[in-house]
């Protein structure tokens, strides 16, 4: 096992109140094996690596458990963390045009990595900064390394941000939305580099997106997300096949195919619950087509379908009669006791 | 760059009146024609002439020699208080901006103190704490231009400091202070390296002004206020005891402010 997550809970501090930003978040990535989580803006994808990484605002509050290999990265203090970003875990950001600094090479860039994390000497990270370049198809490497970023194009901006990533060999590769800013031909390229330097490496890759495209081509598993929570979780083509989840059933409905006409494409209606004003039931169960009186009242549990596929859902969950009786009786006792 | 300095004949002549002070200030015994301590009655307060060309003051020393040995002078204290009073500002505010919190109000709540009087009031003060002499204008004109510093550079910080490749330097493992240096600083300088280019001349003036009321260079020294503080009683009979160090100011500070308006556009990114 790469990485295993144990039930993150993040809250920040906004306007002087703690508000909850992630809820019991587990997952686990193999090596040689690609994860992409999914969701709309603000369910917690970025806020989910950032916290492996723990590259939060100040004051952030985190618990649960983050291990890499057999180490517990969550409890080390910030000068270990600082050894393993960019040497062990590396990221990718979204938009490599503000990922870069304006005002170095792209040869410092990369050179700075290899300065942080390890002993070469100038001459043999001169070398290895070339020979980066090259790996991730680069043309004219050693002109490169004297060019800014400003006189580069999108996608060769996003290669060296893979390089720079790449630079220490790292086990695990996060990528925070790594093709959104570029053109589909590109971003096809950027991706099959990506899944080159998987294999090359058997590394790990976590995939963060809102895009199913790139899900469905270099992802092994998939894990989808809404309002701060894991809703389900499913090999790559179970969950194309045999969505579970009303949410996921929503998102795929709304990606339009080649060659349809007729159909008009699916939406889901409403909007993301604010993290101030979360409900006590499912956090979906307002734009859910299949909601339940339970639904609104409890939490759905995480079940396990199969070895593959867990959702956390009340359509799924056999014990919902029991528990409804319940919730009722407790209700009842409750407006009894007020009276 | 060259091109662009070149395009604005207001920056060219700034940096020409910047050069020629320079130069003035390395070669002054050999530009000055008389010495400039050195006193003859029988001369004093001749009009322009040939041997004397902007005349004599009132103890007969020469008026021009005296002015160009004054460059050096004005141009040590322009250029000595800029380059202490820079980086303390620099990386004072530097720091309040990255970390914020209580490291961020104490040193902002500090500059504040120091903003809080007229800078010149406040130079005046210290100076006089100190006794009269051009060493403790120096200092006293360090102490009250630092803040301006910190200011500007705080903000061009907090302006980058949530940029996308700072937080990649965070993911890359550089510690806060590596970030700081080498990520943030040198993206965040310009604004205050302009302002200090403009200071140059402010400072000169500055430091004319505590030695024209006697705050700062005393009498035999040649410095441009202390010369004109001395012609106040003469103005009447012999105009050019004044006016010659008078111009020898407004050129000076006209001349690095032209130019510092010319580096501006010139490092100004949107202008790029």
């Amino acid at each position: 096992m790469l990485l295993q997550v144990q039930n993150l809970q993040l809250s920040l501090k906004r306007a002087g109140k703690f508000i909850s930003i992630l809820d019991d978040v587990s997952f686990q990535v193999q090596k040689g094996e690609t994860l992409g989580i999914v969701g709309e803006s603000g369910c917690g994808k970025s806020m989910t690596a950032l916290s492996i990484m723990r590259l939060l605002p100040d004051k952030a509050k985190l618990a649960g458990e983050v291990k890499v290999g057999s180490e517990v990265i969550s409890k080390l203090s910030k000068k270990k963390l600082e050894k393993i970003r960019g040497n062990q875990i590396s990221m990718i950001f979204q938009d490599p045009l503000t990922s870069l600094n304006p005002l170095h090479t792209v040869g410092k860039q990369i050179e700075e990595a290899l300065i942080l994390h390890t002993n070469l000497t100038k001459k043999e990270r001169k070398d290895r900064v070339v020979e980066l370049l090259k790996e991730v198809g680069l043309p004219r490497a050693e002109e490169m390394v004297k060019e800014y970023p400003h006189q580069l194009s999108g996608g060769m901006r996003q290669r060296i941000m893979i390089a720079i990533a790449m630079a220490c060999r790292p086990q695990l590769l996060i990528c925070d939305e790594p093709t959104t800013a570029l053109d589909v031909t590109v971003q096809a390229q950027i991706l099959e580099l990506m899944n080159k330097l998987k294999q090359e490496n058997d590394m790990g890759i976590i995939m963060i997106t809102h895009d199913l495209g790139v899900v469905a081509e270099v992802c092994n598993r998939v894990m989808v997300m809404y309002a701060g929570k894991v809703v389900e979780e499913a090999e790559v083509n179970e969950l194309f096949q045999r969505p579970r989840h009303p949410y996921t059933i929503g998102l795929l409905e709304a990606i339009p195919r080649v060659g349809e006409r007729k159909r008009t494409l699916g939406s889901i209606p409403g909007t993301v619950p604010s993290p101030q004003n979360l409900p006590i039931g499912c956090r979906f169960a307002d734009r859910c087509k299949d909601a339940m009186e339970i639904c609104r009242q409890a939490q759905p549990k995480t079940l396990q379908l199969t070895d593959d596929h867990r959702v956390a859902c009340w359509l799924y969950d056999e014990r919902r009669e029991d528990l409804k009786d319940d919730i009722t009786r407790n209700q009842e006792s409750k407006t009894t006791l007020s009276h | 760059m060259f091109r662009r300095l070149v395009s604005s004949p207001l920056t060219v002549f700034g940096f020409l009146v910047v050069f020629i002070l320079v130069i003035t200030a390395l070669f002054a015994p050999l530009i000055a024609t008389h010495s400039p301590t050195e006193v003859n009655i029988v001369n004093k307060l001749q009009p322009p002439s040939q041997e004397h060309i902007f005349g004599t003051d009132e103890v007969g020393r020469d008026i021009f020699s005296r002015i160009v040995h004054g460059t050096r002078i004005s141009l040590k204290i322009g250029f000595l208080v800029v380059i202490l009073s820079f980086p303390v500002g620099t990386i004072l505010g530097a720091i309040a901006g990255y970390f914020g919190g209580i490291v961020d109000q104490f040193i902002m709540r500090t500059t504040d103190i120091f903003l809080s009087f007229p800078g010149i009031i406040l130079a005046m003060s210290i100076a006089a704490a100190l006794g009269p002499s051009i060493e403790n204008v120096l200092l006293a004109l360090v102490i009250v231009w630092w803040p301006w510093y910190t200011r500007i550079v705080r903000s061009s910080v907090l302006a980058i400091k949530n940029a996308e490749f700072i937080e990649s330097a965070r993911a890359l493992g550089a510690n806060p202070f590596r970030i700081l240096f080498k990520e943030i600083l040198p993206n965040s300088i310009a604004p205050a390296s302009i302002q200090a280019s403009l200071d140059f001349g402010f400072v000169i003036l500055a430091a004319a002004g505590l030695s024209f009321i006697g705050l700062g260079a005393q009498p035999p020294s040649p410095e441009w206020g202390a010369m004109l503080s001395s012609s106040r009683e003469i103005l009447r009979e012999a105009w050019w005891a004044a006016t010659f160090p008078g111009l020898a100011i407004l050129f000076t500070v006209l001349g690095f402010n032209l130019l510092g308006d010319g580096l501006r556009d010139i490092l100004d990114p949107k202008q790029r």
